[in-house]
């Protein structure tokens, strides 16, 4: 998602005080309580990071004026934060954040106190500003919903250390154990002598209607024990749990081998997975 | 019981010479030392939120070094203050009796209390608020008095009334101590010539400047606070 990863390897803790401002200055910020001054208008908490750098009166108001109506507030900019929505609040942040044309755009649990809806528009805000003024916006969240709504690349943080990155929908379909571990681990019944498989169904294959073609042409009688199709701002996805006969395995393999789908014995018992 | 003699008072003949004079004296004491006060409270207050362990700068060493100081100064009783210090408010104002004498230590033993007050109302402050004022560079200066001032002023404002309120009452002490004004007038002119009626007659002017005080506190408290329209 970073632009160019090299500008991103300076140590931080090297800089001076005003090297770390500047520094700063590229990254805008919102975060999860909004972080308003509530003693102060929805434009005076918009012009304060301009306030900080000495911005010229004429080109904050420009700024400011243009931001908020970018953000959908150009009716509020008199008004006290406490008068606000929280969804609004947030435009408010987001706002404030864009006002020294930032690089990257991090969010700090930016939708994790607002109601569904509120969230909906924070995110379809963010993707227009990261559409439209070409920002990279690194969002950390621990809501899987809104990682599948509105990210291209994601990566999961454990203890300290990124565990698992990769594109949205390559981590969802491999389902790799830090993301199990991050969402909950459903069990998977299944009975003697049936072996499980996990089909994972890209994009390019959501509309093709392999399911019909290997019960024609290998005869396989399968069962369907779970399945989910993703949603994201671009792309569908999902992963296909089957159960078939263990003796059948290695022609479903095949199968999907030939259709250039991904396609792999899933080994966890489902007693193992319950008890996880 | 209270026996108020109106007719040997000399309340009304010592109206203008004596009374008036020395309410506008104690309203300069008060004035004046809760101004220097103010001055003084508001750097000690910034430097202990700045070296605070959760501060901008935390700094153990200057931190405690100036609480304990400013925990030490808030021991000391104004009048003994009043008394022990007079060597240096000789120093400062040149005598150690009078009106001016009395600014000093009315100051000293304000300021602790000021800069205490300040210090909880900045604390009161959302940290995230400083945290979001780093995150788009601000500087410790500019985080101090265009984040974390504006957002604890009308905190600041009530403390400071309740500060006023509290100091009246000790320039009247200093005046049992020759600093003149309200305190001494009542003390030697109806106390100490049993003159009841001239004594309550300046409690009454004192509980008049507590309500003018608290009234005019509470009205720039109002004016802070409906900014964030919580009073609406």
């Amino acid at each position: 998602m970073i632009s160019n990863p090299h500008e991103m390897t300076r140590s931080l803790s090297s800089l001076s005080d005003d090297a770390l401002r500047h520094f700063r200055k590229d990254i805008g910020m919102i975060f999860q309580n909004f972080a308003l001054l509530n003693r102060k208008t929805v434009f005076e908490n918009v012009v304060l990071p301009m306030q900080c750098w000495g911005y010229s009166k004429s080109r904050m108001n420009a700024i400011a004026k243009e931001l908020l109506s970018l953000v959908g507030l150009e009716n509020k900019i008199n008004a006290y934060p406490i008068e606000l929505s929280g969804g609004q609040k947030q435009r408010v942040g987001i706002a404030r954040a864009l006002t020294l044309e930032p690089k990257i755009l991090l969010c700090d649990e930016a939708t994790s106190s607002l109601d569904p809806g509120m969230t909906q528009s924070i995110l379809d805000l963010l993707r227009n500003i990261n559409e439209k003024l070409g920002l990279t916006i690194v969002f950390v969240t621990h809501e899987m919903d809104v990682i599948k709504l509105i990210c291209d690349k994601m990566a999961i943080i454990a203890e300290g250390r990124i565990n698992v990155s990769g594109s949205v929908e390559s981590v969802f379909l491999q389902e790799p154990e830090a993301l199990l571990e991050l969402v909950g681990q459903r069990p998977m019944d299944i009975h003697h002598g049936k072996a499980l498989v996990r089909v994972s169904v890209k994009n390019e294959n959501i509309a093709d209607t392999f399911l019909y073609e290997m019960a024609r042409e290998i005869a396989v009688p399968f069962t369907i024990l779970s399945a989910g199709i993703e949603r994201t701002n671009r792309k569908r996805f999902g992963n296909i749990f089957l159960a078939v006969p263990e003796n059948d395995l290695q022609k479903v393999l095949i199968f999907f081998n030939d259709r250039k789908m991904t396609c792999v014995p899933h080994n966890d018992s489902p007693a193992e997975r319950s008890i996880r | 019981m209270i026996h108020l003699d109106f007719e040997t008072t000399r309340l009304f003949e010592y109206m203008p010479k004596i009374i008036l004079p020395a309410v506008s004296a104690t309203v300069r004491m008060l004035l004046f030392s809760m101004i220097l006060g103010l001055i003084i409270g508001t750097l000690v207050a910034i430097v202990l939120v700045l070296t605070s362990p959760h501060g901008l700068k935390p700094n153990p060493r200057v931190y405690k070094v100036l609480g304990f100081i400013v925990n030490m100064i808030r021991a000391f009783p104004v009048i003994i203050l009043i008394v022990a210090i007079s060597p240096l408010t000789r120093a400062i104002v040149g005598t150690s009796i009078g009106e001016k004498a009395a600014i000093v230590p009315l100051t000293l033993s304000a300021f602790p209390v000021i800069a205490r007050y300040i210090e909880a109302s900045i604390l009161e402050v959302d940290p995230n608020l400083i945290l979001a004022a780093r995150s788009f560079g601000a500087s410790d200066r500019q985080i101090i008095f265009r984040v974390l001032f504006p957002e604890a002023m009308h905190s600041i404002v009530s403390g400071l009334t309740t500060t006023s309120i509290l100091f009246l009452g000790a320039t009247t002490l200093a005046g049992a101590v020759g600093a003149g004004g309200l305190g001494a007038v009542a003390l030697t002119y109806g106390y100490q010539w049993f003159d009841d009626v001239m004594m309550y007659a300046i409690v009454l002017i004192l509980f008049v400047m507590v309500l003018v005080i608290q009234g005019g506190g509470e009205f720039i408290y109002r004016k802070q606070k409906e900014k964030g329209g919580t009073f609406k």
